[in-house]
């Protein structure tokens, strides 16, 4: 993917840029507002990373400065700012996602990819293997076999599925499904997803849903 | 410092106040005296005039009837009495026939010597009116009327106005400083008081008199204030302290994993180091975010994004992605929710209460087989409860139950900085919710209910929840 990242702090910068380099993204770099509109005028970005707090400007008022440009990239802030206020305000001004600083790599990874994918929609039916969801009919089958699913499990496959083969966080789970935009001290994610494995691939020679450790989960053929 | 106090005593309001009413007393004292002196004065010259015109009529009636001579010798006895008039009768020509005024020939009419003459028996005498006409058949009588002597009453009654009003004046000076200078020492205590806790002294507090005045009321209102200022202050230090206390567990086994990764002979084990690691990272920021979440929440802030909610809508969500975990705990999660009327608040932050209380349940009612989350309306308003049936909560330790990192003793071994249940009472200070925390019912139980449905506040409100997406 084609991403534009505007960090105007050099250390953080190299770290984003040479994790998201190593997930074989294209990266334009640029430290502030006005070299980013330069920048944007030249090519259209899949995804724009933004942070919030600039040299010459609030990363907030940039996403409208860029899309007058002509940029139609999904974009994503980063903030030190940890309150609810500052997600509000930040999807109101217009971007797509949002992450608090400290994050870890897969998070931000896994949130670009999603984002890169978003403009999508996503086909009506999705197979993978021998999975196949049609997310018109709710209807799941696994090698023409019906899977009985809760409405919450068929949300939580679907989004995994929509995503495949890239990884879904725990945290990206758990505001997509169920909009919890805090962090729960349990594993009711780890549950969710052990009772879906469960139904999805037991008594199958080939799993499909898989969890990588410390990041996430991903639904792909072995 | 008695030149400041003085100096105080003229730019303190009450001392100004009682001036002010002072003056306006004295300036009405003046125009009272003032009207009185000008209206007795006038009455005085009437009633002169009228005796002096009645004295004139009868002698020149005694002239036309009985003669000149007839009318000199009534003039004479006349003259005689006590506190008679002044008379002076000149025949034709021009010879004095009776009385003893001294005054040159006037015309006729009415006249006012001003300069002061002096009568033939020695008697001096002022301000006179005098009134002239000629007699029946030849000659002029003059008679006068001393106005001074009325005049003399006049200036008394003004001496003893002046002399009272004075006296009050100052007597109400006195008063009035007397009075200020005493609520200024007491105003200079409070003062004193706010000095020293500007200068960082928390403890000083203000004498309250006991009175129940406005200086009381002020020096109570401040001792009250300093009072919560004290509280906030021992809270804050407190959780400071607690915050560096919890944070340097997980960051001493960051410190210890990292080490042990760099030292580490092999890959697998480096690898599961720093994963270790971050997991006691996350740990940390888990806190931070709690404690700034917990600071967000206090601020008030997210009342501006207050909309009508569906709890039922809250509560299912939030049930439902616990029930597994629950149920792996080898408990029952039983949720009773009835249909209410909207809820005015942030979907967010109530979602995070309710959450917290189902974890707090998972986590320190061990040992029970449920846990019962309710959500029902009633007259007294929307009530939410979770309630489990494990060990509980000694009744002594309810009320620290909700402040931040307090955990009862059994629960220092288990994961968890106690942030939680002061999450659930912000947020229930936020939407003016009320709390309460059942210790032994068997096991905790907690209810949060809203007194202000989304219909009280406003009909159109209640039409459609807010969904967030």
């Amino acid at each position: 993917m084609r991403l534009l990242l505007i960090e105007d702090n050099g250390e953080t910068a190299a770290l984003i840029a040479a994790s998201l380099r190593a997930r074989d993204h294209q990266l334009t770099l640029c430290a502030d507002g006005a070299s980013a509109l330069t920048a944007a005028g030249q090519q259209q970005f899949d995804v724009i990373i933004i942070d919030r707090m600039l040299p010459d400007g609030d990363g907030m008022a940039l996403i409208a400065s860029l899309r007058a440009a002509g940029q139609r990239g999904a974009t994503l802030l980063l903030t030190a700012l940890g309150s609810e206020e500052d997600r509000v305000a930040g999807l109101e001004a217009g971007a797509d996602d949002y992450l608090v600083k400290p994050f870890s790599m897969a998070e931000l990874a896994a949130r670009v990819s999603a984002l890169g994918r978003r403009h999508a929609g996503g086909p009506t039916v999705i197979a993978i293997a021998d999975l196949v969801v049609d997310r018109l009919a709710r209807r799941v089958t696994r090698g023409g076999t019906p899977i009985e699913l809760q409405p919450r499990e068929l949300e939580l496959l679907e989004y995994l599925m929509l995503a495949s083969p890239s990884i879904v966080t725990r945290t990206m789970l758990l505001e997509r499904v169920w909009h919890f935009h805090f962090d729960p001290g349990t594993n009711i994610v780890e549950s969710h997803i052990s009772r879906l494995r469960g139904k999805i691939d037991r008594g199958n020679d080939l799993p499909l849903i898989h969890t990588v450790r410390g990041e996430g989960y991903a639904i792909h053929a072995p | 410092m008695p030149s400041m106090r003085l100096r105080g005593i003229f730019v303190s309001t009450g001392f100004r106040v009682a001036l002010l009413n002072l003056m306006l007393v004295l300036l009405t004292l003046t125009v009272a005296a003032a009207a009185t002196w000008i209206a007795t004065r006038d009455l005085a010259e009437a009633e002169s005039r009228a005796r002096i015109g009645s004295e004139a009529q009868a002698i020149r009636l005694e002239a036309a009837e009985e003669g000149l001579a007839a009318a000199a010798a009534a003039v004479g006895s006349r003259a005689e009495r006590p506190g008679s008039l002044e008379y002076r009768l000149i025949g034709p020509g021009g010879q004095l026939l009776a009385g003893d005024l001294v005054i040159d020939a006037p015309s006729p009419g009415w006249h006012r010597s001003t300069s002061p003459g002096v009568e033939s028996d020695g008697d001096r005498h002022g301000l006179l009116l005098i009134y002239t006409a000629a007699m029946p058949g030849g000659g002029q009588l003059s008679v006068a009327d001393d106005l001074s002597r009325s005049e003399a009453v006049r200036n008394a009654i003004f001496r003893s106005i002046a002399l009272w009003g004075g006296l009050a004046a100052a007597l109400g000076l006195g008063l009035s400083m007397w009075l200020t200078f005493g609520a200024l020492k007491r105003m200079d205590a409070v003062v004193d008081t706010v000095t020293m806790v500007g200068r960082g002294d928390l403890s000083a507090r203000t004498r309250v008199s006991g009175r129940g005045d406005d200086i009381d009321s002020l020096a109570a209102g401040i001792n009250a204030m300093l009072d919560q200022i004290g509280l906030l202050v021992q809270a804050l230090k407190r959780v400071s302290a607690d915050v560096a206390h919890e944070l340097r567990t997980p960051l001493t086994h960051v410190r210890q994993r990292l080490d042990r990764a760099e030292q580490a002979s092999d890959d697998a084990t480096r690898k599961a180091e720093i994963e270790a690691a971050n997991q006691a990272m996350g740990q940390a920021l888990r806190l931070f975010d709690a404690m700034l979440r917990l600071a967000e929440i206090d601020s008030g802030q997210a009342r501006a994004r207050f909309g009508p909610l569906d709890m039922a809508e809250i509560i299912e969500r939030v049930a439902d992605a616990y029930r597994l975990e629950v149920e792996a705990s080898g408990r029952a999660l039983i949720a009773t929710i009835d249909k209410t009327d909207n809820i005015i608040g942030d979907a967010d932050l109530l979602a995070q209460a309710i959450a917290n209380l189902i974890e707090n349940s998972l986590k320190h009612g061990q040992g029970g087989t449920q846990i019962l989350l309710s959500l029902w309306q009633h007259s007294g308003g929307i009530s939410i409860s979770v309630a489990d049936d494990g060990p509980g909560v000694e009744p002594v330790a309810l009320p620290s139950l909700i402040m931040p990192f307090f955990r009862i003793d059994r629960a220092r071994m288990l994961p968890g900085a106690g942030i939680g249940l002061a999450i659930v009472a912000a947020v229930a200070r936020l939407h003016g919710a009320r709390l309460e925390l059942l210790g032994k019912s068997p096991g905790l139980f907690v209810c949060l209910t809203f007194s202000r449905t989304s219909t009280e506040i406003d009909p159109r409100l209640a039409a459609g929840p807010l969904r967030r997406v």
